[in-house]
């Protein structure tokens, strides 16, 4: 027996968003002065640090770099489950649509015979 | 441990690492490892960090470009999973043609707020928006007709800088702010004096950058004046005139002009900065032959084109890099055309100047919004005389034949005020009384009434009498004559009263009269403010007639209703179709033009045997349907992929051997136009002509084909049995004639015997003995 059709329409596509945004949606958590808006001010606000604020500045943007990464690595799975599940959402939306028609020739067959 | 994403049930959407280690717990959040490249690049970043932490803006840059290729490659994953469900589903589809099957696929999707459409390509669906889903930006939307306007320009415009080119009239076009602006450049443009808008032609990018002009150096001017004196141009000079021009135009160019003016250069300047030099001998050659087959191909008549026509195609020779200053001498011998030279920029930007103007003038052209006396011009058009100015706004054909309608119902209209005045006349006459003396119904009236008055008079004496009346025999005789008295007052009174019953139906009618002839004057007063103002925009416009030699007929009556007639020679009278200097025809040229164009010429309102018009009214109408029906056998042909030349006539030139053969049959049918088929029979016979070939062979088939259906069927069977008694293989079914074993004078005469005509045997006179023609 076939399936009946189903009301899913096609998952939406998640919005594009820039390198920008997906960079700084995740750098904000962990080191905001690392955002494209705070990078062009560092040189002005950091003009008179010692040598040793600036080697502890480093460090600090090291282990927040290394941070990235990971978070990143998720970011890039979830991504990629994001198009698994539409690619299936995507197919059995197909597989309704094929069965639909499948459904109406039948209904259409079985009017024929009712008929005769 | 190494992790990839890659490997993991589908169903249960686990995770599955190689190497051994147990799935992540369900519902734990995933955890992300990196690669030992990740790793290694990782540890790079964090040395650099270290050792500098101002490194951070690079390091952030790649970090960010690195994301948006990412998310390019997400996106794109994306849009091929949806291509690939709709390919599926495409081809779970049984039932419908290709088409149908792809329509089917859209309408589900789009349903479903699917965010791409499809198309079958390479055995496959494939999305039709993927430029856009790629992130990349979409182009703004033209309506259809700005769209068709764009991308015919474009077919003008030289390659390299194309691209550039649209997008800049794409902007234009879709922003109504920046194509109003568009519009008041052109205006200010128009207003330049020659030698300003040369100079602006020149310095097109200097002027519009809103730079100030470079002071006019004389050393400067013989230098550059050297290198155009080398080419063989004038370079302009900035003269106190022309830079005070130069500096109105800006002024009224506005903010918006302005502001348009400064994003064409910049646009320009960054599509061509990595330009060559000046253009090559060779580049140069190429230009001006392209350009000069193109003008010369297009068989443009300059001296019957509107003034916005000559500016449309000058619009073009400038794309195609062609300096338009010399506009008449270009128009009057193309060999005078010169190439626009310069810096790649000017050269450039002049193109798309000439692109622009081209767009915006072929728009105002089909919405008429070139007034008369408007000054608008973005191509270099002849001097203009206020006439031509004011001749600015296209007619056609069409309208000619109104405006001749309309005089004729003028004419028309003194003819019924002359019938009614002439009615008039004769029931004044009968009220007044006519020169013979004879009286009318005023005076006969009032003489019946001074009769009516003195029998009234007699009664009245008599019957005061009555009672000294003596008796007897004197009573008698006077009773007897009151009653003579009365009894002819009687008959004048009825008298009276038909006169006066006749007098008033015929001052009523007069009144009557009056009324209708001031009504008809009236509508002839408006017809002919009508013509006026016809005849003012309508100076150029014209119906096209093709000459030929035959009799000429003399004729009053057209004269007396086409009043831009010229009396030429003695009996001959010619038309003046165009309503002042123009195309003048013969009245039969214009009668076999009727014929030729599939018209009735019985119909036409001419009287055939002494060519005076029967009926201005009828000749009229007729000549418009005709027009109408000729304007509607050009659209089909064109429909029919024929391409129509400038004179109107098909471009057989352009007519391939297989579409010849493939129209031949039915174009008589589709268009009973003598001339078209005589034509088209000609170009067919002159094709084959040379003997048969294997190109030829397709127009060689349509020929037979059409005579042997022209053949009735009794001869056809009698041609077809004869040719099997004689062993010349032909069945008329399978339509293979095959000539075997004759020599061609032979096969000629057996075609004769079998009674297929003269014309055909030509043909097969061609044809070498044993060869075998298949018809279809």
């Amino acid at each position: 027996m076939p399936n009946p059709p189903s009301a899913a329409g096609i998952p939406a596509i998640p919005a594009a968003k820039s390198g920008a945004e997906i960079y700084n949606s995740i750098m904000r958590e962990i080191e905001p002065e690392l955002t494209t808006d705070q990078i062009p001010l560092m040189k002005e606000k950091y003009k008179d640090e010692t040598p040793e604020q600036k080697k502890a500045r480093g460090e600090r943007y090291a282990e927040a770099m290394e941070e990235y990464e990971r978070r990143y690595a998720a970011y890039l799975q979830e991504q990629d489950a994001k198009v698994r599940s539409f690619k299936i959402g995507a197919i059995h939306f197909v597989e309704n649509k094929a069965s639909e028609t499948d459904q109406q020739k039948l209904l259409s067959i079985e009017s024929s015979f009712n008929t005769h | 441990m190494q992790f990839h994403p890659a490997f993991r049930v589908e169903k249960e959407q686990r995770l599955i690492f190689d190497g051994g280690a147990a799935a992540p717990a369900e519902g734990a959040a995933p955890v992300a490892e990196i690669t030992e490249a990740q790793k290694k690049q990782a540890n790079e970043v964090m040395g650099a960090l270290k050792a500098d932490p101002d490194a951070a803006a690079k390091i952030v840059e790649f970090k960010v470009e690195d994301a948006d290729k990412d998310a390019q490659k997400f996106q794109e994953a994306f849009h091929s999973a949806l291509e690939q469900s709709a390919d599926a589903f495409y081809k779970s589809l049984t039932e419908g043609t290709e088409a149908e099957k792809v329509k089917k696929v859209n309408d589900v999707f789009q349903a479903a707020k699917s965010p791409v459409s499809f198309k079958f390509e390479n055995g496959k669906l494939v999305a039709v928006a993927a430029e856009a889903s790629k992130g990349k930006k979409e182009q703004p939307q033209l309506s259809p007709e700005d769209e068709q306007r764009l991308q015919d320009a474009l077919t003008s415009f030289p390659k390299d800088i194309r691209k550039t080119a649209e997008q800049i009239m794409r902007e234009i076009l879709s922003d109504p702010k920046m194509r109003e602006a568009t519009v008041t450049f052109s205006r200010a443009l128009g207003n330049l004096s020659p030698e300003a808008r040369r100079y602006f032609d020149q310095n097109a990018a200097t002027i519009l950058s809103g730079e100030k002009l470079a002071e006019a150096s004389p050393q400067l001017s013989k230098r550059a004046n050297a290198f155009m004196n080398k080419v063989g141009l004038e370079r302009a000079v900035a003269t106190s005139q022309v830079r005070k021009e130069i500096e109105g135009f800006w002024k009224e160019l506005g903010p918006d002009g302005q502001a348009l003016a400064k994003k064409l250069v910049a646009r320009t300047q960054s599509a061509l900065a990595e330009e060559s030099n000046n253009l090559s001998d060779e580049e140069r050659a190429d230009k001006l032959d392209g350009a000069k087959k193109w003008l010369l191909d297009k068989k443009f008549d300059a001296s019957k084109a509107s003034e916005i026509d000559k500016n449309l195609v000058l619009a073009q020779l400038q794309m195609r890099g062609i300096d338009t200053n010399n506009a008449e001498e270009i128009f009057t011998d193309p060999s005078k055309m010169k190439v626009f030279e310069g810096s790649p920029m000017e050269r450039g930007f002049n193109q798309i100047m000439g692109l622009i103007g081209y767009v915006l003038l072929s728009i105002e052209k089909m919405k008429g919004m070139l007034k008369p006396g408007e000054k608008t011009d973005t191509g270099k058009g002849a001097e203009k005389t206020p006439e031509a100015q004011k001749a600015a706004e296209v007619v056609t054909g069409r309208e000619s034949v109104r405006k001749m309608l309309k005089e004729s119902q003028a004419q028309n209209l003194t003819k019924l005020i002359g019938e009614r005045e002439k009615t008039k006349a004769e029931t004044q006459k009968k009220i007044d009384g006519g020169n013979d003396n004879t009286n009318g119904l005023a005076k006969n009236l009032a003489a019946a009434k001074g009769r009516q008055a003195e029998a009234e008079q007699e009664v009245k004496t008599l019957e005061g009498g009555k009672d000294n009346w003596a008796k007897g025999e004197e009573k008698t005789k006077n009773e007897k004559e009151l009653a003579d008295k009365k009894k002819i007052l009687t008959t004048v009174v009825s008298e009276v009263a038909d006169l006066q019953q006749q007098l008033d139906r015929e001052q009523a009618t007069t009144t009557r009269l009056d009324a209708e002839i001031k009504a008809i004057k009236d509508v002839q007063q408006q017809t002919l403010a009508q013509v006026k103002a016809m005849r003012e925009t309508c100076k150029a416009c014209e119906i096209k007639l093709k000459p030929f030699v035959g009799k000429d007929w003399a004729t009053d009556m057209l004269f007396e209703v086409l009043p831009d007639l010229v009396a030429v020679a003695q009996d001959e009278l010619e038309i003046a179709l165009s309503f002042g200097a123009g195309q003048k025809h013969t009245i039969n040229e214009f009668l076999q033009a009727w014929d030729a164009l599939g018209g009735d010429i019985a119909a036409s309102g001419i009287d055939l045997e002494t060519g005076t018009l029967k009926d201005p009214s009828v000749f009229m109408q007729q000549l418009e349907s005709l027009v109408s029906k000729v304007t509607d056998q050009k659209a089909m042909l064109k429909e029919r992929g024929f391409l129509i030349g400038p004179d109107g006539e098909i471009d057989f030139s352009r007519v391939t051997n297989k579409q010849l053969a493939d129209e031949f049959e039915t174009i008589e049918k589709l268009v009973p136009n003598g001339d078209l088929v005589r034509r088209f029979n000609q170009v067919l016979t002159d094709r084959i002509g040379s003997g048969l070939t294997t190109e030829n062979e397709p127009l060689f088939r349509a020929l037979v084909r059409t005579q042997i259906a022209a053949l009735k069927e009794t001869d056809a069977m009698d041609a077809a049995r004869y040719f099997a008694q004689n062993n010349l293989s032909i069945r008329l079914d399978t339509d293979r004639i095959f000539v075997a074993a004759f020599t061609q004078d032979r096969a000629a005469e057996e075609l004769q015997k079998a009674g297929l005509s003269e014309y055909i045997q030509n043909i097969f006179k061609r044809i070498k003995g044993g060869h075998s023609i298949r018809l279809f």
